[in-house]
């Protein structure tokens, strides 16, 4: 299968892209909703969204629901502007694969 | 997502999936909402009902006493059942947030309208508060796309416009259908297919 190399890294892997498409819809979603939804392990899901903390795509707050705590996720405006970069390049692979056909 | 094998490599095919797979993940993440138009609808229906018997039967002065009881009842569950909802809401989306935003404008309304009625007269505030509902009905039914709830926005403003024309005690009809068929009936379809798109 042919790999785009100007597909943004960050963005290109499937548990980041999940989390990053999620959040597109949504003011706001906590660590367990994105956990539940993406069906990704609790560990690995930190991992990534760290990943993209540090990269600036995503936004965390960590809070308190009661006594238990809380992690809250919003998607940032780096984020918005490079998941929308992101679907462009696929739909122009997706063009350029069909022209070649 | 269904495969839980996690890749870091993925294809542009995956891409577009995984995308559509989480986009309407986020869209069909939408809460039961079917109980504040249930505890509405028929709280407005029964307080109507009362008004009608109220006033036609028993000839009473204190013939408004069913909206103070039951509104101010209405208002205590709902406030309960919504801090409890919000504690068990895991996301927040733009849909949920820009819906509070109406029906607070739609309440809103609704409470002004005590300044026609006082300076008006009541038979002058019914048509405009059927009106009003109806609006909050018919944002709600476009944005969701469901058709129940837009046609109980349309059924709302016709009996608004028929309130124009009747006396008191029929504005209370009129209020009692437009809440049977704009808040109960939508209800409990929103009820029952929430039930069977979850099950």
């Amino acid at each position: 299968m042919q790999q785009f190399k100007e597909l943004d890294p960050i963005l290109h892997s499937q548990l980041r892209l999940a989390v990053v498409s999620l959040l597109i819809g949504l003011k706001e979603a906590e660590f367990t909703f994105i956990k539940e939804k993406t069906g990704a392990t609790a560990g690995n899901l930190s991992v990534q969204i760290d990943k993209l903390v540090n990269e600036g795509y995503i936004c965390i707050e960590k809070t308190y629901k009661g006594k238990r705590p809380l992690t809250i996720c919003r998607i940032t405006k780096k984020g918005i502007e490079q998941f929308d970069l992101y679907v462009k390049a696929l739909q122009e692979y997706l063009h350029t694969n069909k022209k070649g056909k | 997502m269904e495969n839980k094998e996690l890749k870091e490599n993925i294809t542009e095919e995956d891409g577009f999936r995984i995308i559509n797979e989480m986009i309407n993940t986020a869209k069909t993440a939408i809460s039961d909402n079917s109980f504040h138009y249930l505890l509405w609808g028929w709280l407005v229906f029964i307080a109507a009902a009362l008004n009608y018997y109220l006033l036609v039967y028993v000839k009473t002065e204190y013939q408004w006493l069913p909206w103070l009881v039951l509104m101010g009842v209405g208002g205590i569950i709902a406030g309960i059942y919504g801090a409890v909802e919000k504690k068990k809401e895991k996301h927040v989306s733009y849909f949920s947030k820009f819906m509070a935003y109406t029906w607070t404008a739609v309440v809103i309304g609704i409470i002004l309208m005590g300044f026609i009625a006082s300076n008006f007269g009541v038979r002058a505030a019914y048509p405009a508060l059927m009106i009003i509902y109806g609006i909050g009905l018919y944002i709600s039914g476009r944005t969701f796309k469901f058709v129940p709830l837009i046609i109980g926005s349309i059924v709302c403003w016709i009996c608004g416009i028929a309130a124009c024309y009747v006396t008191f005690d029929y504005q209370l009809m009129l209020l009692g259908l437009s809440v049977l068929i704009g808040y109960i009936i939508p209800g409990y379809i929103l009820k029952w297919s929430y039930k069977h798109a979850t099950v």
